[in-house]
């Protein structure tokens, strides 16, 4: 598979790395360049810098051949506008992003983007965790 | 007619300030506490302080109940989210996009933003472009894919510098609207001489759009 | 002594230590008008105009205790106590413009500590009025926090 991640932030560098130890061609844009250090000396990946909501960034980093893209950056904005640069523009099949913002990503959801909410993920655990945490919400589910 | 502009930088402080002129009921929605207090004693209740790409702060903004929804912040990533949320959450009839990098222009379109500017005065003739008595309303041709409105800033080596827009060979189907010389807006005649760095605003035909910006800001030589 | 005094009133103990500051202000020889204000503040995401009949019933029983209060003070010389009941965005501003409105010489509010997101505060209209006032102003903070505060 050809995976384009845009972010190099901990989980950027993490997803590169985990993907090109599974035998995934790798290409990463990150618009800082020392965040690139993030990714071990050997990492077989294309490495681009510059800013992931610009056409030709994507363009040179491989997007129109790419099956899956994955935006990845601490911006929620950045990573919305850029996915669906990917999707729209480049019609990658699987377009991830991360979206901090619960409101944000379940608006983006609803027009058909995979948006992975992390915010929403530790709440669901955190509460599972706590049995008690939802009474109320378990009290008007009876 | 209820305006929201998001973003208080210049563009957002001076648009909102012609708006409120204008006669409009308008809101800026600015993210920088310290610099809404600052704005605050120039708008009063027309400025509130938050993320406008956050629903919750459009909600309290009273986007729902809003005819216009401009956002203008300096990232162009914001703005289309501002403009989407505004869309897709609470039907706002027409959202207006300033887009800082030109390239996104039509990206913003092919993503649903019903136009985009990338200048104050543009912005102005968009808004007065809803109400049918003003005779502005050729700007609504501008929803022809072949029609575009650049900004070109002028080279110093630009073989038009010093030379009147009569004299000039430009492209077939160019107009030059307007221009800004250090801060002043002009409109041009034929007379008028272009100076280096002059910002040329134009309509244009995509197709003439790349051949304009040759002539426009290439070297002569 | 002041002949012409506003005293904004939103319900409450507070309103009686305003209202009793200004008699003791008002012109005892002359007279005094004295108007009472009550502004409700009307979110951004209803339109100024919008119809809010809750908020406008509140505030009419809160100027008409506000009155009962004024007569009842003893040995002061009202001319004419005037109530207005007004809808905006900013309470501090529509009181700046109503004291100007009415050539007020003095505006008296009293106000109370209150804590929002953990620092003492005394909201926003305190602040703005004693700015942006063009006549005299005088504010009570009263030490005994009784009734409904």
């Amino acid at each position: 598979m050809r995976i384009l991640i845009l972010g190099c932030g901990r989980l950027g560098a993490r997803l590169a790395m985990d993907a090109s130890a599974a035998g995934h061609e790798v290409a990463i844009i990150d618009k800082d360049p020392r965040s690139f250090s993030r990714l071990p000396g050997d990492l077989n990946a294309v490495i681009v810098l510059g800013t992931g909501i610009d056409e030709d960034v994507q363009r040179s980093a491989g997007v129109e051949t790419v099956d899956t893209f994955i935006a990845v950056t601490d911006n929620d904005n950045t990573n919305i506008m850029a996915a669906q640069i990917a999707q729209k523009v480049f019609h990658v099949e699987n377009v991830l992003l991360r979206v901090y913002d619960p409101a944000r990503a379940e608006t983006y959801q609803s027009l058909g983007l995979t948006v992975i909410c992390p915010t929403r993920l530790v709440a669901d655990v955190i509460e599972r965790e706590l049995p008690d945490f939802n009474l109320s919400s378990d009290m008007t589910g009876l | 007619m209820y305006i929201i502009v998001a973003g208080g930088g210049k563009v957002g402080f001076y648009l909102t300030k012609t708006l409120i002129t204008e006669g409009y009921e308008v809101l800026l929605i600015e993210k920088n506490p310290a610099k809404c207090d600052i704005y605050m004693e120039q708008f009063g209740a027309a400025i509130m302080q938050g993320d406008s790409a956050e629903a919750s702060t459009l909600q309290e903004a009273g986007a729902a109940r809003a005819d216009v929804v401009i956002a203008v912040t300096g990232e162009d990533e914001d703005n289309l989210v501002i403009c989407q949320v505004a869309k897709e959450r609470f039907e706002v009839k027409r959202t207006i996009a300033r887009v800082n990098n030109p390239k996104n222009e039509q990206m913003f379109r092919t993503l649903g933003i019903d136009a985009t500017v990338s200048n104050t005065n543009v912005i102005m003739n968009m808004i007065e472009q809803q109400i049918p008595e003003l005779p502005f309303v050729h700007l609504l041709a501008l929803k022809h894919e072949e029609l575009a409105i650049v900004e070109v800033k002028v080279s110093p080596k630009s073989e038009v510098v010093n030379h009147e827009i009569q004299h000039i060979r430009f492209p077939r189907d160019v107009i030059i609207t307007a221009m800004l010389r250090r801060g002043e807006l002009i409109i041009p005649s034929g007379q008028t001489v272009i100076e280096p760095g002059d910002e040329l605003i134009v309509v244009t035909r995509r197709a003439q759009e790349e051949q304009l910006r040759r002539l426009l800001t290439i070297d002569a030589t | 002594m002041y002949r012409r005094i506003l005293v904004p009133v939103h319900g409450g103990a507070l309103d009686h230590y305003a209202i009793d500051l200004a008699a003791s202000i008002a012109d005892h020889k002359g007279g005094t008008d004295l108007t009472l204000v009550y502004v409700v503040e009307v979110p951004q995401r209803l339109s100024l105009d919008s119809d809010l009949p809750c908020e406008i019933e509140d505030g009419e029983s809160v100027l008409q205790e506000a009155r009962r209060f004024a007569e009842s003070i003893k040995g002061v010389k009202w001319r004419k106590i005037a109530t207005e009941l007004l809808q905006a965005r900013m309470a501090s501003s529509a009181i700046v413009d109503e004291s100007i409105e009415r050539g007020a010489e003095a505006i008296v509010l009293a106000s109370a500590n209150r804590r929002r997101r953990g620092s003492l505060t005394q909201g926003e209209t305190v602040p703005f009025i004693l700015d942006h006032a063009p006549c005299t102003v005088m504010l009570v903070r009263p030490t005994t926090l009784d009734g409904n505060l």
